[in-house]
């Protein structure tokens, strides 16, 4: 089973070979290539957007040439990115949004086939709040989606949904794409309308551990419409973006993250992709001369995860279903 | 719609009589309390002694059976489970409850925290048993504990919504707190535009249940004669927003008063469903003008409408405005309308053609 790493903080544009060696020597042999850290989900939110994106294919080619050829002669594989986020912002300038949905979200697919990157995730549009339901923000998700999917089929690359969160005075609810059922009969309906696997779904471990997911239940929904993942963990209060198996609530100290529950689903499912960590904040939070010490780290939590995946058996059901309260 | 009182929290074992007194003056007069099999409700005059029916129906809430029960066996144990309590419970109506349950100390979603399947389990057992035996029950602190879009649960068991747990959380472990007071940053952490949403979209008509256990249990006993008074009116708040359509639905005429935001608002929301003849304004210099379309009166051309059509004041300055049309001598219905809750607020989409 292949272990990725998201590239943020590892990979530099001054020299990208360099970074996916480092990843490659820690144990991966797939990268997340953070294509969202060229557009910053703060600066969209606050309406200022950089020039990035505003130059041609052409130039974004070029400029992303040495990554594509640096991973390649490092032995890693692009296997999955992230387009930056959000592509709509609710009450934002319409030439904002303009610029997001015809300019960014285009070329990013684009740069996923430049890459010849499989799959690349996208966040839905948060607009329940203002539409009054999810299916009226789906809807316009739908749309987002229909635009990009002749992209898709065209550089052979998958849009993945995620499931996200969003704030209500520091209390993390609900957001897009955290209901399996309808993401399972929304996949299912639009692969068959463009008869090719345009969409599937990125299972983001910590974004589901804030609004209390169920894991199994979850993942044995989607089965093989989960495509990639992004795996990281929390204190059920922060999307702190930090190593799985770090967080306990009680006095115990158990992990308070359902991994049992997670490996038990991916194991059910027979999940065939790769396990993808998505924790560059931990490298900014150790010291960087420790940097490949972390990264060798988590590469080796993601062959226990491996490990467990591949021998039958390893994991019993998580037994009782435990206590109400 | 009925408001009611869950006493956890006032009535304590040392004054049970005091904590009764309270909830009975701030003008409950039911209250949801404990019985041998779960909740129900009782009339305070007769507290856990005899349950009292609620328009006609009595009600028993009952958690789930997860205690050793492998996950793979929940619905089918709990299955036998509620039609052994169905063969038993007679013309009493069998709520089942959505859960949480914990993964050392984190809090994540439990039995019938998946609306689809509560209306599925509640269809299934009412099919069985041969009658409407059995509806749901809406723990909010259950849900917002862990974050649940409110609005898709409620929407999802729809009719089969009987009765709701009205109470703010922090999302951090089992806190039941009155509605508003769980805030931070400015906003309350519980979902309720959600909530709201939701309950008004079914038409909800069951029972809210006050729970303010843990804001009643840290408040000082003098002052919960006062808490539990902000209690009643708090229930009262919500089931006033609840029933907003249902109020401007009532009515085959109606016209606003105000010409700013609220009013844009009810266009936005109800003006196609329930339009109003016009809106009045006392300014003026807006007479012969229109806001969406609408146009903007003097508020003399009220004295000529039908005794049956309603004004919806439409400005924050409500009693003032309610003052001058009594004022006035009209013999219309006067209603409050409010737009903190709107089934949608105005947001600029691509059109197709962008998209």
């Amino acid at each position: 089973m292949e272990l990725s790493v998201q590239t943020k903080n590892i990979v530099r544009d001054e020299n990208p070979e360099e970074g996916f060696r480092l990843m490659k020597a820690a144990g991966f042999s797939a990268a997340d290539f953070s294509l969202n850290q060229y557009l910053l989900n703060l600066d969209i939110y606050e309406q200022r957007i950089n020039g990035f994106f505003s130059q041609s294919l052409d130039e974004l080619e070029h400029f992303f040439t040495p990554h594509r050829d640096g991973a390649r002669a490092a032995g890693v594989r692009i296997g999955q990115m992230h387009m930056p986020y959000p592509a709509y912002v609710p009450q934002g300038r319409d030439d904002l949004n303009a610029f997001l949905w015809q300019e960014m979200a285009p070329k990013s697919m684009a740069l996923a086939g430049f890459l010849h990157c499989p799959y690349i995730v996208i966040h839905g549009f948060k607009l329940s709040h203002f539409l009054g339901s999810e299916e009226a923000e789906w809807a316009q998700t739908e749309r987002f989606i229909d635009s990009l999917a002749p992209l898709a089929i065209e550089n052979h690359t998958t849009i993945c949904i995620e499931n996200l969160y969003d704030g209500l005075g520091g209390h993390m609810i609900e957001g897009p794409c955290c209901d399996a059922r309808k993401a399972a009969e929304r996949i299912d309906r639009i692969n068959g309308k463009y008869g090719e696997e345009v969409l599937g779904f990125c299972l983001d471990t910590g974004h589901a551990n804030l609004v209390g997911i169920d894991f199994l239940d979850f993942i044995r929904t989607l089965g093989s419409r989960l495509k990639v993942l992004h795996i990281h963990d929390n204190d059920g209060l922060s999307d702190l973006h930090q190593i799985p198996f770090t967080f306990a609530r009680t006095r115990e100290n158990k992990s308070s993250t359902d991994w049992a529950g997670f490996l038990q689903g991916l194991r059910e499912i027979q999940y065939q992709g790769t396990l993808n960590f998505e924790t560059a904040p931990v490298l900014t939070a150790f010291p960087s001369e420790m940097q490949v010490d972390v990264l060798s780290f988590l590469a080796q939590i993601g062959n226990y995860f491996a490990d467990k995946l591949g021998r039958k058996g390893a994991y019993e059901s998580d037994g009782p279903f435990e206590r109400s309260m | 719609m009925k408001v009611v009182c869950a006493p956890e929290g006032i009535v304590t074992a040392e004054w049970p009589k005091q904590g009764l007194r309270d909830i009975r003056s701030a003008g409950f007069d039911v209250v949801m309390a404990d019985c041998e099999k779960g909740k129900t409700f009782y009339p305070l005059d007769a507290f856990q002694q005899t349950p009292c029916p609620i328009e006609g129906k009595t009600f028993l809430v009952v958690p789930p059976r997860t205690e050793g029960v492998p996950r793979e066996q929940l619905w089918p144990v709990n299955r036998a489970f509620y039609l052994s309590l169905a063969a038993e419970a007679g013309d009493t109506m069998v709520l089942l409850e959505n859960q949480v349950r914990s993964v050392n100390g984190h809090l994540v979603r439990g039995f019938g925290a998946d609306g689809v399947e509560m209306a599925r389990w509640v269809d299934e057992l009412n099919a069985v048993s041969g009658g409407q035996h059995f509806g749901c029950f809406l723990n909010m602190w259950a849900a917002g504990a862990t974050g649940q879009d409110m609005h898709a649960w409620i929407t999802a068991v729809s009719g089969r919504l009987k009765g709701v747990l009205l109470c703010d959380t922090d999302g951090r472990g089992e806190k039941i707190c009155l509605p508003y007071t769980g805030a931070s940053q400015g906003v309350s952490q519980t979902n309720w535009l959600s909530a709201i949403r939701g309950l008004r979209e079914i038409a909800f008509d069951g029972l809210l249940v006050l729970g303010l256990r843990d804001t009643a249990a840290a408040c000082p006993p003098l002052l919960r004669p006062a808490l539990l008074q902000l209690a009643k009116k708090t229930g009262e708040y919500i089931q006033w927003q609840i029933q907003m359509e249902q109020t401007i639905r009532n009515y085959s005429q109606r016209v606003l008063f105000g010409a700013g935001r609220m009013c844009r608002n009810y266009l936005e929301s109800y003006g196609e469903a329930y339009p109003p003849l016009f809106t009045c304004d006392n300014n003026p210099v807006l007479w012969g003008q229109d806001v969406d379309g609408l146009p903007i009166r003097s508020p003399e051309d009220l004295r000529n409408l039908a005794p049956d059509c309603a004004i919806f004041i439409c400005n924050i300055y409500y009693r003032e405005i309610e003052q001058q049309l009594r004022g006035m001598g009209l013999p219309n219905p006067i209603e409050f309308f409010n737009d903190e809750c709107p089934p949608r607020i105005h947001v600029s989409l691509f059109d197709e053609e962008r998209g």
